[in-house]
């Protein structure tokens, strides 16, 4: 029995992204697409999204003039592709405040967000900091967060402390402090809405970005894989690697299991289609009586 | 000489000729005159201000911060209040620093707009400093607080201008700084992983 489909929904990309960005120590690796994407969780009671993108009204220009993201497409015309509005989507799980995840707030008029209590608190402790130590709050606008305030006003926010188990039925957060972010935290699905779970789906946010992050070379330790973090950690990468096992721990070591939005592979390992505006739709799973939206 | 709006995506431009209407309004307005950063008076000003456009952006942050965690999590006044007190010192900072500024005729406009930002943001503090209701969603005091708020980012985003190293936020080690710029195929921006040739 699956109670959800989970479909990654591409909505720009970054063409040649340093490798060693993504995975820590990869240097000199040259370059690959790192696909912008959000993950979309539904069933028919409810649509959810994991992270909802960044702001293209205030700076979309200035990233794809100086960082060369393109392809950018509003959450309207990527949703549209599945057969649904911005105005459908009920939920939105914040993985972590960083501007590519937080920005488009505003386009959900009907949601209410998640997001860990630590993620908001100690970036409001990072902007107190002298500019000297400004790399803490790298890649936070204070925009995202004003526009929070709003949310929280309309009873839309919600800041979780820790874990949190059926923030819809069989959908559970789990934080992983300082890590990436100061707060940063993952998706955990379990589809059959049961626990323990057979039919578990991890949306890893950002705490794993492409599938290096869970099997990189090992040979240098002598070993086949090694879980190799990140590229980015304002927390530690040995609070990355602490966090992977968790998450692995939760799908039973099955790497297919764990869904990393920036990852271009997934085409790979999941039925997938491209829209006519060049957007990556993967399929990681349908519900019972659901229609693929990928065939 | 003004500049169609239609071919401007967000406002980009640091000092606005004396007549430009975005001065009289909060709305990032991209109908803009450039002042030419070849005036070495601009540039210096440019220079002193740029520390003071950091602070503010970062005080709207943590101020934004403090009214969603008064809305969605429990008080916890020894973790707000130093906050309060860490962003009240930060604004009388930036204000010494923004009247030591000495803007040229040139930056005229930008430099009253830095001070209608200074002016916001000392009145939410004014406020977070008294006893007010920033909870109730119905408040009259949050109202005006995030309407502040609101009118302090407007304007932060119209004096913005990645020229002078004055943007909105900082995304030299962010997610996407490895990629290769659109308009300069050949080379990387200055992120973390950045070449160092």
């Amino acid at each position: 029995m699956a109670n959800y489909s989970i479909h990654v929904l591409e909505y720009a990309a970054v063409p040649e992204y340093h490798v060693s960005g993504v995975i820590y120590g990869y240097h000199n690796q040259g370059y690959r697409k790192l696909p912008y994407a959000y993950a979309l969780i539904r069933s028919k009671d409810h649509v959810a999204l994991v992270d909802v993108g960044y702001n293209h009204k205030d700076y979309g220009k200035h990233l794809a003039d100086k960082f060369g993201v393109r392809n950018w497409h509003s959450p309207h015309d990527v949703l549209s592709e599945v057969g649904l509005t911005p105005e459908d989507v009920d939920t939105v799980f914040v993985t972590h405040a960083h501007f590519d995840h937080f920005g488009s707030v505003e386009d959900f008029p009907n949601a209410t967000f998640y997001i860990q209590e630590r993620e908001l608190a100690k970036w409001i402790w990072a902007m107190s900091l002298p500019d000297r130590m400004r790399w803490m709050m790298v890649a936070v606008d204070p925009g995202d967060i004003l526009r929070g305030v709003d949310l929280a006003r309309q009873g839309r926010l919600v800041t979780v402390d820790g874990d949190m188990q059926d923030v819809i039925p069989g959908v559970d957060l789990h934080a992983a402090h300082d890590s990436h972010t100061f707060g940063s935290m993952w998706v955990t699905v379990r589809n059959d809405g049961t626990t323990p779970s057979q039919d578990t789906w991890v949306l890893a946010g950002d705490l794993i970005y492409v599938y290096e992050n869970i099997e990189g070379d090992g040979g240098a330790v002598g070993v086949d894989k090694v879980y190799t973090p990140t590229g980015l950690a304002t927390g530690s990468q040995t609070n990355l690697v602490l966090a992977t096992e968790e998450i692995m721990k939760q799908v039973d070591y099955d790497k297919r299991r764990v869904i990393p939005v920036h990852e271009e592979r997934l085409k790979d390992d999941f039925p997938s289609r491209n829209t006519s505006a060049d957007l990556r739709i993967s399929e990681i799973c349908v519900a019972d009586g659901a229609e693929s939206q990928v065939t | 000489m003004t500049v169609e709006k239609k071919n401007v995506e967000r406002p980009s431009a640091a000092f606005h000729a004396a007549d430009c209407p975005t001065w009289e309004i909060p709305d990032p307005d991209p109908a803009l005159i450039l002042a030419s950063f070849d005036d070495e008076a601009v540039a210096a000003y440019a220079l002193r201000i740029r520390p003071v456009y950091e602070r503010f952006k970062r005080i709207i942050g943590q101020v934004s911060g403090l009214l969603i965690l008064a809305q969605t999590a429990p008080a916890q006044a020894d973790r707000d209040q130093p906050m309060v007190k860490s962003a009240r010192e930060q604004l009388a900072e930036a204000a010494e620093k923004r009247r030591d500024s000495r803007a040229p005729l040139a930056a005229r406009r930008h430099a009253d707009a830095m001070a209608r930002i200074e002016a916001q943001l000392e009145a939410v503090l004014t406020t977070l400093d008294r006893r007010v209701d920033l909870v109730t969603p119905e408040s009259t005091d949050l109202e005006q607080a995030m309407r502040r708020l609101f009118t302090a980012h407007g304007l932060l985003l119209a004096v913005s201008d990645d020229r002078a190293d004055m943007t909105p936020v900082d995304f030299s080690h962010a997610c996407c700084s490895c990629g290769v710029s659109e308009n300069d195929p050949g080379t990387t921006t200055l992120g973390s992983c950045a070449p160092t040739t």
